[in-house]
């Protein structure tokens, strides 16, 4: 038992174990008390879980895209959430979204794993304008993954594939210039 | 032993005891690493493989041809590489024609050797409603030589390029005119070996370039690293590392999982460096401590007004301290306690100046960062088997979003300021002498908080605890039986920090329990059967408490003094499955499976309408007869090919899978 009484008094451990312990490194800080808030959903998000049952409880984008999100294109090329992010963020401050609408995709039935993952497949139809007035339509198919993130308590979306041929609105190299 | 293994896998990854505390504590980073000696490969022979595979209504064909001739005189290297994938949902098809190949003259002079390579490459994909192609190469001479010992090789010559990415429906109709076109020049060097010492001193040094520059593109790529190591007299060692990249300009043909891909990137600069240090003491008493410092910092900007997002730049820093037992000691500690932060900022001085909004919200997304981790990991086996096990592991992760602009007299900022703290902590327990069979019971336990800071998102904090009690057992039942068996309970409550913001909304839970039986058995010498029987019953919901109760149902006073908290199910399954397997291994080599599973997914799902559960999307049944051969020919060939045709419920489909292997 030598050794191990030496490794309990150990210096080195025992400051360590008191470093942690005192100094609240693992506390929160002091959180404010929450106003209620109205989430803006242009591109109607919430309708791709239309139908499954489920429901996205988080719409902001930093909420329903996962940490790890990728939207991939046609040609494969990947982009991660803070490129889908900015990219959503900027076309908004560019262009009028009209409408978009997320419907099932007849021709691909959806894969409904119960508990924690989804995939699902939609046709999508975004129209939206510039401030010239000058309109922009985008229609084709998407496939999404979307995993419950039980720290967040909410579904997001951790793969969007979309399958349209060039820069869709939602392709972080669209630009409406 | 090694039949049983093959007749079910699931065995292994089952009862794969690691070493203790393995994979619960931080492990040395791998870029600090000494690399391994390099597997010496033969440079004479042909090599071929194919892959073919259909699942569902996607086929991936990839096939390979390797032509390789070197001798003390010459080399000549030729590649044949093509891929198909056909993907009949999205009626999308992918091909891919690479001949990439060098022929050199060596023994010249100096030790060196010369000569030509090229990379001619062809990419077709089709879309939906049109398609696009892509023709490129590559040509010019490459020497190469070893100065000091040092591997250098320097290559240059033409490059050509013919592409459109969105033609008509058919590839007949297009015409030469249709597509783009551009020449131009390439020259690229590298220097070191990841894997040979540098000049035969403790360092590793390696760098690549690549310059491309054509009429309409221009392209400059590189990557070095630098990893020193230094024994100490006493023991210890150190580490140091320095890695940058750097890639400037775009392309029309980039990389895609490895492979060349037909792409249309805006011109963008790229750059990151890291430098790292470690120390790896050698054994003090009964312990080997351990330590890492590190630096990284990545720069992203775009050059290109097809782009709309922002530059962007990040800077992180990590300390990393661990420490533990050395092997044999009575008891085995593995701990770690590291330190992470940085920031995220964005970089708005290249947008379009009409963009200046824009820039104003995009900078609010800059943050700063911290995390801190602690891992610690003690166990005590005895020498029958018996002992236990306990990991206690903690982490803290924020982030502060400090960006703000005023706006009609509002200070506008983001809401995003959080807190993540998890806590798990795991007990595991080994009862009994390994001699009865191992045997684990274990506990785990997990607290995961979730806090926005500002006022906007604090409403969705949420505590949760995660709950799971399991255990594994496998027994020799008799000489050529074996039975092996995993179960676990688990359960997930949340609630939410501020109730009364989430009236209406009650807060998730979840449980499942799943048992996994395995038996195995050798029938003969060269026959084995196996059976595997998996039950497993989840449902999840809401937790619906008195707090959760919105205005309307908080007006009725008969629900509100009779109420009780209850966990309303939304949706619940139970998933049997069976698979029946038998094998034959007529030949060392050679062994063939065949085998049927059954699936049955009984879910059901809460239709508040008719108050009553119905059956869910996930609902159904599949039938799936199977079977697999491999086999391993004169180590010069081997092959496997597996046959699964599924009756399901939804739409009957096949899984097959064919490869084969040669090299002669």
């Amino acid at each position: 038992m030598g050794p191990i009484f030496r490794l309990l008094i150990s210096p080195a451990s025992a400051a360590l174990c008191l470093f942690c312990a005192s100094c609240g490194i693992f506390s929160p800080r002091p959180v404010e008390y929450p106003t209620p808030t109205i989430v803006d959903d242009p591109f109607n998000f919430a309708s791709i879980l239309a139908n499954t049952g489920k429901k996205f409880t988080k719409l902001e984008y930093a909420d329903l895209f996962a940490d790890d999100c990728a939207y991939i294109d046609v040609n494969g090329n990947t982009f991660g959430k803070e490129d889908i992010r900015n990219h959503l963020v900027a076309v908004q401050r560019e262009l009028t979204i009209d409408a978009a609408t997320w419907k099932k995709d007849t021709a691909n039935p959806d894969n409904l794993f119960i508990l924690d993952t989804i995939l699902v497949n939609r046709t999508y139809d975004v129209s939206a304008q510039n401030p010239l007035h000058q309109t922009y339509e985008f229609a084709d198919k998407a496939s999404f993954t979307l995993v419950f993130n039980s720290t967040k308590n909410a579904w997001t979306i951790t793969e969007w594939k979309d399958k349209y041929s060039g820069y869709s609105i939602f392709h972080p190299w669209f630009s409406p210039n | 032993m090694r039949t049983l293994i093959l007749v079910c896998p699931a065995i292994a990854i089952l009862f794969a005891l690691v070493s203790p505390c393995a994979g619960e504590v931080p492990q040395w980073p791998p870029v600090l690493g000494l690399p391994q000696a390099a597997v010496a490969v033969d440079s004479n022979g042909i090599r071929a493989g194919t892959e073919q595979s259909l699942y569902i209504r996607r086929l991936k064909s990839m096939d390979s041809l390797s032509i390789m001739k070197n001798t003390p005189g010459y080399g000549v290297n030729q590649t044949v590489d093509y891929e198909l994938t056909n993907d009949y949902w999205s009626d999308t098809r992918d091909q891919l024609l690479d001949l990439s190949g060098e022929a050199v003259r060596k023994g010249l002079p100096l030790g060196m050797s010369a000569g030509l390579e090229w990379s001619p490459v062809l990419i077709y994909n089709k879309y939906t409603s049109s398609f696009g192609l892509l023709g490129s190469m590559e040509a010019g001479p490459v020497i190469r030589f070893h100065p000091l010992g040092v591997p250098v090789m320097i290559h240059a010559g033409g490059a050509a390029r013919a592409w459109n990415d969105s033609l008509g429906h058919s590839l007949s109709s297009a015409s030469y005119d249709d597509f783009y076109r551009d020449k131009g020049y390439y020259a690229g060097a590298e220097l070191g070996s990841n894997i040979i010492p540098f000049m035969r001193m403790p360092m590793f040094l390696n760098f690549k370039g690549y310059g491309r520059s054509l009429e309409s593109s221009r392209l400059i790529a590189g990557t070095g690293s630098v990893l020193l190591y230094h024994a100490l007299a006493n023991g210890d060692s150190l580490f140091g590392l320095y890695s940058d990249s750097l890639v400037n300009g775009n392309s029309v043909l980039g990389q895609y999982g490895g492979r060349p891909r037909f792409i249309n990137d805006p011109t963008r600069t790229e750059r990151g460096y890291e430098i790292s240090a470690g120390y790896k003491g050698s054994t003090r008493l009964f312990l080997n401590p351990s330590a890492v410092l590190s630096y990284n910092r990545h720069v992203l900007s775009y050059n290109d007004a097809r782009s709309s997002l922002p530059d962007r730049a990040s800077t992180d820093y990590a300390v990393l301290a661990m420490l533990q037992t050395v092997p044999g000691f009575p008891v085995t500690y593995a701990g770690g306690f590291r330190i992470e932060w940085g920031d995220e900022r964005t970089l708005t001085t290249l947008l379009p100046s009409a963009a200046s909004a824009y820039a104003l919200d995009i900078n609010l997304d800059s943050y700063t960062s911290y995390k801190v981790t602690l891992d610690q990991c003690a166990s005590k086996y005895f020498s029958n088997g018996i002992g236990a096990e306990y990991s206690f592991d903690i982490s803290r992760s924020s982030r502060a979003y400090p960006n703000f602009y005023v706006q009609s007299g509002d200070t506008i900022m983001s809401n995003n300021d959080n807190d993540i703290i998890v806590n798990k902590q795991k007990l595991t327990v080994v009862p009994v002498p390994s001699s009865w069979g191992p045997t684990t019971v274990y506990y785990e336990f997990s607290k995961n908080l979730s806090n926005y800071i500002r006022s906007e998102k604090s409403g969705q904090n949420t505590i949760d605890w995660f709950y799971r009690l399991g255990g594994t057992y496998r027994n020799t039942v008799f000489q050529s039986c074996t039975l092996s068996e995993a179960t676990s309970a688990e359960a997930k409550v949340t609630r939410y920090a501020f109730p009364v913001m989430n009236r209406g909304n009650p807060p998730p839970y979840s449980r499942k329990w799943t048992a996994l039986t395995i038996a195995n058995m050798a029938l003969t010498k060269k026959i084995a059967c196996a059976a595997e029987v998996n039950e497993t019953y989840s449902d999840n919901g809401t937790l619906n408490g008195r707090d959760y109760l919105d205005t309307v149902q908080l007006q009725d006073t008969a629900l509100t003094v009779s109420y009780r908290d209850y966990y309303a199910i939304v949706e619940k399954l139970w998933a049997h499955s069976v698979k029946l397997s038998l094998s034959f291994h007529l030949v060392p080599s050679l062994s063939i499976t065949t085998g049927c599973a059954y699936q049955l997914n009984d879910a059901k799902s809460f239709d508040p309408v008719s108050n009553d559960y119905s059956s869910a999307g996930s609902a159904g049944r599949r039938i799936s007869p199977f079977g697999v051969m491999e086999f391993i020919f004169k180590k010069h060939l081997n092959g496997k090919a597996s046959i699964t045709y599924n009756f399901d419920t939804k739409e009957n489909f096949w899984d097959i899978l064919i490869s084969l292997n040669g090299e002669f």
